[in-house]
């Protein structure tokens, strides 16, 4: 079944067809939660009782980017998780990278050597405390655009906010992130180094 | 003389950069912005080192869960609200507000009719100083003997123990001397009232017994409600307030 389709469907009640677009979303909406709240634990309830707020509201949905409504969703439950202060300092971000009984939650690349994989966990960790130490608002425009890749309208959907602020959150999150990652040239790419 | 009110060219070029790489500029900031760059190296190096950030960015590693977020039915049911007496006890204090506001507009507009003056059968009789002497002397004579007043006219009922002996009225005061030559030395007596028939009597006593007045009921309704109000308007502040701190500690 298409989205559209099984949309439809939760619409009209059917849990089952709900469960398939949880399914397809729960990756996406689990990691935006992750990079907003930084701790695991919130992250998971954050997502969680997202996922049942849009089953309750789904038949508030009046088309367009079913993803950019469901992430405004999760967006409130981020909010809701950071005033009930889930927030952690950066110390947490290593749980971020694995899972409590030790396996890696990073989804490894097949044709990566063990060195360049390490190297690039350790160069996420890195970026994951630089999103850290941005503002909110800037944090929220970062992840969306730069890492889970929304557009600029449903960045603006998701932050109930205008397409210029979108704008101008990303031009001073990204000039910040860089500003933070400059500070640790040594795990930076080689590219990245000749910028300077 | 004015430069500094110029705005700054790279200013402005790097408010642009981030959407210039993400293709959201308009064609006509799009050229200018691409004339800066072939001339000011510093906001070249700002477009590559914005760009090597995005690129970090978007190669960050993906992250799994570790659960899933599939719901039950059981989750899915919506939670049957708990009863709350806020919305009654907000509805009563309303109402008695309104009860009491619509009494105080009507003693104020004085919707009752005022009270009739009630006059007692002792005040029946001409007026003067006479009258109130021989009010005064009647009311002191029953005090001093009430049962032969009373025993005297009403019939005694059958079967009932004989009536006492009537006491002899010593009170009363010596019939006026009214010969020529008594009259010029003795004070005129008192004009004795006549001994009061048991009709007359009970008259006297349902003349003399306070009646309530319709404003008095007035205002004890008003002090009522107005009682009433408060009990409930701090019932419902205390129930909103426990009901608050109990929302705080989920």
């Amino acid at each position: 079944m298409q989205e559209q389709e099984l949309v439809l469907a939760s619409q009209r009640g059917d849990l089952n067809c709900f469960n398939r677009l949880v399914e397809s979303y729960h990756a996406l909406a689990y990691g935006v939660a992750l990079r907003m709240l930084s701790n695991v634990q919130a992250a998971e309830d954050a997502t969680q009782n997202a996922f049942l707020n849009a089953y309750r509201s789904i038949r508030q949905f009046r088309g367009g980017s079913f993803r950019a409504w469901l992430l405004r969703i999760v967006a409130n439950a981020c909010h809701d998780q950071m005033r009930a202060h889930y927030r952690h300092p950066a110390t947490s971000l290593e749980a971020n990278l694995s899972n409590p009984d030790g396996t890696a939650a990073v989804i490894p690349d097949g044709e990566e050597s063990p060195e360049d994989y390490a190297l690039r966990r350790e160069l996420g960790r890195v970026i994951m405390e630089g999103i850290d130490t941005l503002p909110d608002e800037q944090r929220w425009v970062v992840v969306l655009s730069d890492v889970e890749g929304l557009s600029y309208e449903e960045i603006a959907t998701v932050t109930s906010s205008s397409i210029g602020t979108v704008k101008s959150r990303l031009n001073r999150g990204r000039a910040r992130l860089r500003d933070y990652l400059l500070c640790h040239e040594e795990l930076l790419p080689q590219s990245f180094r000749l910028c300077k | 003389m004015f430069g500094f009110l110029k705005k700054n060219p790279c200013k402005s070029a790097r408010q642009d950069i981030s959407a210039y790489l993400d293709g959201q500029l308009g064609a006509d900031h799009r050229k200018a912005l691409e004339k800066h760059l072939e001339l000011c190296e510093a906001c070249r190096r700002e477009l590559s080192q914005i760009r090597e950030t995005v690129v970090l960015l978007r190669r960050l590693p993906r992250v799994s869960p570790r659960r899933s977020f599939t719901l039950s039915e059981e989750q899915t049911r919506v939670p049957v609200p708990a009863k709350t007496w806020q919305p009654a006890l907000a509805s009563a204090t309303a109402i008695a507000a309104v009860l009491l506001a619509l009494l105080f507009a009507g003693d104020f507009l004085q919707v009752l009719p005022p009270e009739p003056l009630v006059e007692s059968p002792l005040t029946l009789e001409s007026g003067g100083e006479a009258e109130d002497l021989a009010v005064a002397e009647h009311k002191r004579m029953r005090a001093a003997a009430p049962a032969q007043a009373t025993s005297g006219a009403r019939p005694e009922p059958m079967g009932t123990a004989p009536a006492p002996a009537p006491a002899p009225q010593k009170e009363m005061a010596p019939v006026p001397d009214r010969s020529p030559d008594s009259r010029a030395h003795a004070p005129e007596a008192p004009v004795l009232a006549p001994p009061m028939t048991p009709s007359e009597t009970e008259a006297e006593v349902v003349g003399v017994r306070p009646v309530r007045s319709s404003q008095d009921i007035l205002r004890g309704v008003e002090m009522g409600l107005g009682a009433l109000v408060l009990v409930l308007a701090g019932a419902t502040i205390l129930h909103w307030y426990v009901a608050r701190k109990r929302v705080k500690k989920v």
